[in-house]
């Protein structure tokens, strides 16, 4: 996972007493090369907390190639617009590998990332 | 009678102390009641419908990966579901294995105590039966697809949360 631009990942408590998480904040595009794993993954799954402020997150998801992995004609949905100030888990699989994801949000926390 | 009461003092107060430190080590106690550790081998049950049966797993550093091995000779893991979090109740997984006999969590990333909640699944009937072990991955080597890297390693699917922003390696999955 690495961040677009540099440098803006941080990490953050998203609610009282809890541990650190990344926090991506507005003008940030998260960026993960899955490619890079050590093995190809078929299924991912992202569990994050969105603040509900700003835009909500949307993420596309991607093959090795670069081609898109949802949203097109025959593919499942990319994530778009998912509850706000709860915790969401959204898992992507696909017969093919996937490559890559992008996640582009204004104020969210990622917990944690499975891969399968 | 003073002078009994001033050889008492003292000894009801080490008593005090004592009773108070049992206590307080007795309340810190049921939050990790049910850790467990690599080695471990548990049965367990959930009898209740509506029941959540609740176990604790450590990782000791951002390199240590615990996995937790459910399975049971005949039984169907396929009739729980899993949700993995952190303290706060910070949720890192959710996840529903499919009906087989063996599904095993990995867990990594950083230093915690990671919370297991096992559930019956939609539409499942109560009483399900199950075992818990606690391993460490294997060393072996599998195919380039992670279904199959994973499945060398005695890994189903692999939970990963960190508490710092990845270095220039990405997300690490010690071992894959």
């Amino acid at each position: 996972m690495s961040a677009v631009p540099a440098g803006t990942l941080t990490a953050a408590s998203p609610l009282e007493g809890a541990p650190p998480v990344l926090h991506v904040q507005a003008g940030t595009t998260l960026r993960g090369q899955l490619s890079g794993l050590g093995c190809d993954p078929g299924q991912v799954q992202l569990n994050f907390w969105d603040t509900g402020t700003g835009r909500p997150p949307t993420l596309t998801v991607s093959n090795a190639g670069g081609r898109a992995l949802c949203g097109g004609p025959g593919q499942p949905a990319c994530l778009s617009d998912p509850a706000s100030r709860r915790w969401v888990s959204w898992t992507f699989a696909s017969a093919e590998s996937i490559g890559s994801l992008s996640l582009m949000c204004d104020d969210l926390y990622l917990s944690g990332v499975v891969i399968q | 009678m003073p002078r009994i009461r001033a050889t008492l003092q003292p000894s009801a107060i080490a008593l005090t102390g004592i009773l108070l430190a049992w206590t307080v080590c007795g309340c810190a106690k049921p939050a990790f009641r049910n850790v467990l550790a690599p080695g471990d081998d548990t049965h367990v049950e959930i009898d209740d419908p509506t029941g959540v049966d609740t176990w604790s797993v450590l990782t000791r550093s951002e390199a240590d990966v615990a996995v937790v091995r459910l399975t049971e000779g005949t039984a169907d893991v396929g009739a729980v579901t899993i949700r993995v979090l952190l303290p706060g109740g910070v949720v890192v997984a959710q996840l529903s294995p499919p009906r087989g006999q063996q599904f095993s969590l990995a867990l990594s990333g950083r230093p915690a105590t990671w919370t297991l909640q096992f559930r019956l699944a939609e539409g499942q009937a109560a009483r399900v039966r199950y075992r818990l072990v606690i391993e460490r991955p294997s060393a072996s080597v599998g195919g380039p697809r992670c279904a199959d890297a994973l499945r060398a390693k005695g890994i189903t699917a692999w939970v990963t949360s960190v508490a710092r922003p990845p270095g220039a390696r990405g997300l690490v999955f010690p071992g894959l």
